[in-house]
């Protein structure tokens, strides 16, 4: 029983870095020397950082951002706030029973979660009957 | 195996990771010689070629698929050196930064030449494909032809994981990508070559 032989194991092991041309050393350095005679380019970022102009424009433009967003939040313009057709309708006839019906049952106090320390879930469910009990005593 | 023949004796001795020399680990090196070019020393840009070139001539190679551009990569490498040297002495990493920069001009190289006619890739040496057994060589044709069939992202981490030794943190801080993404892609190349392997077998 031979090893299981793995092509492409075999494959990678024999990669290696190729040999670059002979002659791109000449020409690489030719034109790194005859870049190096120019004037260095300056990196944008800090051309940006060191010119006045383009500073004073950045502070500008993030300045009236900053007015353009409180300006439409709170101030003259601000738009009125959009309300969602499903809280229109709250004033609407019918409302209770839809909610009645929507209404979660573990957002329910008497409700716990089925993984509540045990004891919980029957101490507000005593605790709710007791307070039912007491309504119906008041009623009568 | 005739086709393999000329391929292995041109190759250097094939070892994964044996270009990851003391020189190309030793940071402070690096720096040294950065801060040397940023100083206006042109003469380092020779011992820097030496260093670098075969890792950067690599990488592009492997992103292109061109030796044409791989070498117009390397070329434009050095110029942006040059054009840069001022910013050299800030560069927390010379190596990452080369690599970054190779990877970005090969990107760009490869855009440009779309509609151009590109080498392919198993025209290429400087893949050998040594024998482990005598039963079992891989022809370095068919392994040319089929890395050449993985995505340039592909062979680009198949690259620079197995021909340069690199850890998976280390080839995501050269391509400005996550380290999950750069494994992910080498996982994923994997998967294709063993696709490919089986397909052609």
């Amino acid at each position: 029983m031979t090893e299981p032989h793995d092509p492409v194991a075999c494959l990678l092991s024999a990669l290696e870095e190729p040999e670059p041309p002979q002659k791109l050393r000449e020409r690489s350095l030719a034109r790194a020397l005859a870049a190096w005679g120019r004037p260095p380019v300056a990196d944008p970022w800090s051309h940006l950082w060191h010119s006045q102009p383009l500073r004073l424009a950045w502070a500008a433009t993030v300045v009236v951002l900053v007015a353009a967003n409180v300006a439409f939040r709170v101030g003259p313009y601000a738009r009125p706030r959009t309300v969602a057709p499903a809280a229109a309708s709250r004033d609407q006839a019918g409302f209770k029973e839809l909610e009645a019906i929507v209404e979660l049952p573990r957002v329910r106090p008497e409700y716990a979660g089925i993984d509540a320390p045990r004891g919980r879930a029957t101490r507000l469910r005593s605790s709710n009957l007791t307070t039912q009990h007491h309504d119906m005593e008041d009623k009568s | 195996m005739e086709a393999v023949a000329p391929l292995m004796t041109e190759a250097v001795p094939p070892a994964p990771g044996a270009a990851r020399t003391g020189v190309w680990d030793d940071a402070s090196a690096w720096l040294e010689l950065f801060h040397e070019l940023a100083a206006g020393d042109p003469e380092k840009l020779g011992q820097l070629y030496d260093l670098a070139s075969r890792r950067l001539y690599g990488l592009a190679l492997w992103r292109t698929g061109s030796r044409e551009l791989a070498a117009d990569v390397v070329q434009e490498v050095f110029v942006r050196i040059a054009e840069r040297r001022e910013q050299l002495g800030e560069v927390r990493d010379p190596r990452w930064w080369l690599l970054s920069v190779t990877h970005r001009l090969a990107i760009d190289a490869v855009r440009r030449a779309l509609r151009r006619h590109a080498e392919p890739l198993d025209e290429h040496a400087g893949l050998a494909a040594e024998p482990v057994d005598d039963g079992r060589a891989v022809d370095a044709r068919r392994s040319w032809a089929l890395l050449g069939r993985l995505s340039a992202k592909q062979r680009e981490v198949v690259y620079l994981h197995d021909a340069a030794g690199m850890s998976h943190a280390e080839i995501g801080r050269c391509l400005g990508v996550p380290t999950f993404t750069a494994a992910s892609r080498y996982r994923l190349a994997l998967k294709a070559l063993r696709g490919l392997l089986r397909s052609t077998t």
